[in-house]
């Protein structure tokens, strides 16, 4: 496999994530979703393998929504899908009971209604529809289209768009959706608040939070990208834990790094963590320094950065930083 | 502007500024540093190609870098390869195309694609697209692309990635990242002079999206390889031989350091060197800074008037300035002044060293500040014949010291022959006050009549050299300010010593100090002279260097003996 940071990843280079899509599928059979998390940690990838490996019975459509500025752009994307879902008989089947009973030929011309009246009918048909499969909406970046659509429309707007999703989501139960976005979502509703508008738009959601890989997972896939790209390592296995572990097994950066080395064409060596021993450290400060603490300082000293969380202890007694991200600082902050 | 260096009628023209007019043969002959990268940009290429994957890339470097160079080679791989050929198309989008909207960019690629691929793009169907509204045009062309690579890929080539994302807005971008989410069909590999907020701010839709790659500037090796394959593709191979060879490595070190190992400068060099005779180097080393003037200079032309008066000043001082001396010689606010300054470091013009809480500026690219001063009457870019002797005396002149016997002859040694450096270091051990001092100095030249140029240039070098002499006799730091007084005293009216009596006083300054904070005012050409003349241990490869690999058979230029891989060769990004 090829290091891909950034880009799109085929649903079988997406590694880590079976177990927490199907708990995203299992909550989808009884409410929508939020899934949140910070900016590169594979939200989208999420989305994308899900809308390419569906499980049986849902039809998942995927939108990245920052591509629409206005609360009709919204209403019409929505239409059109529901539309494309129900198929062109079903399609006219509705358009033909609406002018029956309504008597109202407007109903046949998107452009005479209102985004809200143009999103309730979709859902209706939805609602209406006896399909074999479900439809789930895989909505990306929500928060930049609400955000476009306060600059272009006004706070107001945003905020009955989102009380519109959020009443299709309360009374049609064939509506599904999977919101998610690079910015959180509560940006805009801060704003909205602030504004005077408190909105509970999201209070009927379930809020999935997009964790790291698991450590098993991170690894594998390091180990694969490091294989995939034939970078030479002294010790493969090392090698893959020391780096999924430094990034703290976020998928896109162990990504990053390897497509990183494959330029370098360098050959990897972990950097393996000294752990030392009181004596040790005795011994190591003694030659660096002019004045080194006595043993009693010394362990006071231990046990205060044990105590700030900034060092570890382990079961041999030997002593080591608590994370990598504070040994990292440390070696960054002085020059090391 | 001559943009295609065509030296002889028949011969393969190497367009400096355009890469695709260049032959693909030619072309890859002078690609001296550029294998593992293209080899890794076509694998990743070649790898999703099976697979829906996308993988987008944001090549980075300053001008004449060799951006375009790379993407030339891409276009001419990805096509030849029987791998690839079938299975993508190329749409590129060139510098000089101004977008604005994303429908725009559909139909620029719609437009690249119908240029090269003739038989699957129809100018007809364009036409007719053109009669509806640009959001229909839009939604269709996205259909119709979508359409025709469900089998195969899109690999687009933007460059100037930056201005492309300027035209298009916070909208636009949106937009166009929302298309390839959704249609991932095209891969982009794009370049850009730096990277911008859109693509590092973690705010931005792009953050995060492009794999950044680095352009590095050529290694000292590496612009000897690519002045000599030049020189072969111009059919000199005794010329490409020669600049191979140990005795030419003071002028490729000398051009390697004014253009910071630019591809274009070496390429401009190697079609106007006629000899290797010091005066052809020198003269074709002037002639290049004379041929890219007016594109380094394009950079200047889209800054506001202080910002322009803020280059303008640094490039005429010979020392970087901080933000309160700029602001006192332009007669106008600090505060101002340091907010331009900050957009001139944004925008990748000028860098910054700080000392304490001070913090100096200096123009970043050499060749800018040489660009800057050739076009002002009255500055000559002295460093230039500066640099070619400091050069040739550190890397040929590897001859052991001749002070001792200086000394033990116990006589004046400003008429002894030998290296000018060790002349000084006897003065300087056999004066002890200031008046003798001078003196010395003054007898020293005075032997040396008539003072041309040739002789006064190795004589500047050879104070410089004088350094590490000077502080093994650990002298008191009085005797020291002494030397420094006495040698500006006397070649103050020199403009050949201009340079090396500055870096002489700076040695003095770092010598007494004990540290290199004094080397903080520096530019960064004259740090690395002083870093030279204080440490001449540092080791130089002098070793003879093969032509680089993949060089077009004859007629073309005779094939070399051994043409080794690139052993050498990084990308480090």
């Amino acid at each position: 496999m090829k290091a891909n940071a950034g880009g799109n990843l085929e649903p079988q280079h997406v590694y880590g994530r079976d177990h927490f899509i199907d708990h995203l599928w299992q909550t989808l059979e009884l409410q929508s979703i939020l899934q949140s998390g910070e900016r590169r940690t594979g939200k989208t990838q999420i989305l994308r393998k899900m809308l390419q490996q569906p499980r049986p019975g849902w039809k998942p459509v995927f939108h990245d929504l920052e591509k629409i500025h206005s609360a009709i752009e919204f209403a019409e994307l929505v239409f059109n899908d529901i539309q494309q879902f129900l198929g062109t008989a079903t399609r006219a089947k509705n358009v033909i009971q609406r002018w029956f009973e309504h008597n109202e030929t407007d109903y046949i011309n998107l452009k005479g209604r209102t985004w809200k009246q143009l999103l309730n009918a979709a859902v209706n048909d939805l609602d209406k529809a006896s399909q074999n499969e479900k439809l789930v909406f895989l909505w990306d970046e929500v928060p930049w289209m609400l955000d476009s659509i306060c600059r272009h429309e006004g706070l107001a707007v945003a905020a009955q768009v989102l009380d519109a999703i959020r009443s299709l989501r309360v009374e049609h139960s064939s509506f599904r959706v999977i919101l998610t976005g690079s910015i959180g979502i509560h940006h805009i509703l801060a704003r909205l608040s602030a504004a005077g508008i408190p909105t509970p738009a999201i209070n009927d959601l379930y809020h999935a939070h997009v964790p790291p890989l698991n450590p098993a997972d991170a690894v594998h896939l390091a180990t694969d990208l490091l294989t995939g790209e034939n970078i030479r390592c002294s010790h493969l296995n090392d090698v893959a834990h020391c780096l999924a572990q430094e990034v703290e097994y976020q998928p896109f950066y162990i990504q990053h790094i390897v497509a990183h080395l494959r330029l370098k064409q360098a050959s990897v060596t972990p950097d393996q963590q000294p752990e030392l021993s009181v004596p040790q450290l005795k011994q190591h400060l003694a030659t660096c320094t002019s004045a080194p603490p006595d043993h009693d300082h010394l362990l006071q000293l231990l046990r205060l950065l044990n105590a700030d969380h900034y060092i570890t202890r382990n079961t041999h007694g030997h002593f080591n930083f608590r994370s990598q991200l504070i040994r990292r600082w440390w070696k960054l902050d002085q020059a090391l | 502007m001559n943009t295609a260096a065509q030296t002889q009628t028949g011969h393969h023209p190497v367009s400096r500024f355009a890469p695709h007019q260049t032959p693909p043969l030619v072309l890859n002959a002078i690609s001296v540093n550029t294998h593992r990268l293209l080899t890794n940009l076509q694998e990743q290429i070649t790898a999703n190609l099976p697979s829906g994957s996308t993988h987008h890339v944001l090549l980075y470097g300053p001008r004449g870098c060799g951006k375009s160079h790379i993407l030339t080679l891409l276009w001419h791989s990805l096509h030849s390869s029987t791998q690839t050929a079938e299975k993508l198309q190329i749409a590129w989008l060139h510098e000089l195309q101004t977008i604005t909207s994303l429908p725009q960019l559909l139909l620029a690629v719609y437009q690249s694609l119908a240029l090269h691929y003739p038989h699957d793009y129809s100018h007809d169907w364009l036409n007719q697209l053109l009669e509806h509204a640009p959001a229909d045009v839009a939604e269709i062309l996205t259909r119709r692309l979508a359409a025709r690579f469900t089998n195969r890929r899109l690999i687009l080539f933007i460059e100037n990635l930056d201005q492309l994302f300027t035209g298009l807005g916070s909208q636009g971008q949106k937009q166009l990242r929302a298309l390839l989410q959704e249609q991932p069909f095209a891969c982009l590999i794009s370049t850009t002079r730096q990277l911008f907020q859109s693509v590092t701010d973690r705010n931005q839709p792009f953050f995060g999206f492009f794999q950044p790659i680095e352009i590095p500037p050529l290694s000292l090796q590496h612009t000897r390889q690519l002045v000599s394959a030049v020189a072969r593709t111009r059919h000199k191979p005794a010329l490409a031989d020669t600049i191979l060879s140990p005795d030419f490595l003071s002028a490729t070190s000398t051009l390697h350091q004014l253009t910071n190992g630019n591809p274009r400068a070496c390429i401009t060099f190697a079609t106007l060197l006629t000899d290797t005779a010091p005066e052809h180097v020198s003269t074709a080393i002037c002639g290049t800074i004379d041929d890219l003037t007016p594109d380094c200079l394009l950079p200047l032309s889209e800054l506001s008037p202080l910002q322009r008066q803020i280059m303008q000043l640094l490039s005429e001082h010979h020392s970087a300035i901080n933000p309160k001396e700029i602001a006192r010689r332009l007669l106008t606010e600090q505060g101002s002044v340091g907010k331009q300054i900050r957009l001139l470091a944004e925008s990748g013009l000028l860098t910054s060293r700080q000392r304490g809480r001070e913090t100096w500026y200096e123009i970043k690219d050499t060749l800018l500040r040489l660009a800057c001063q050739h076009c002002t009457p009255g500055l000559t870019p002295a460093i230039v014949h500066f640099l070619l002797h400091w050069n040739q005396a550190r890397l040929l002149r590897q001859t052991p010291a001749q002070l001792p016997m200086l000394l033990a002859e116990n006589a004046p040694p400003y008429n002894a022959p030998g290296d000018p450096a060790d002349k000084f270091a006897a003065i300087f051990l056999l004066h002890e006050q200031l008046d003798s001092l001078q003196n010395g100095i003054r007898q020293m030249l005075d032997m040396l009549q008539p003072l041309t140029a040739a002789r006064l240039l190795p004589l500047a070098v050879g104070l410089l050299r004088s350094l590490p002499k000077l502080a093994q006799c650990r002298f008191a730091p009085d005797r020291l300010r002494d030397c420094a007084a006495a040698v500006l005293q006397q070649t103050a009216q020199f403009p050949q010593f201009q340079i090396a009596g500055r870096l002489f006083q700076t040695g003095v300054r770092c010598i007494i100090s004990g540290n290199q904070a004094e080397f903080v005012p520096l530019v960064q050409l004259e740090r690395t002279i002083l870093q030279q003349a204080l440490n001449p241990a540092t080791a130089v490869d002098t070793q003879p260097v093969n032509p680089p690999s993949g060089f077009p058979p004859a007629p073309l230029a005779p094939a070399p003996d051994a043409p080794a891989p690139d052993a050498d060769d990084d990308h480090s990004c």
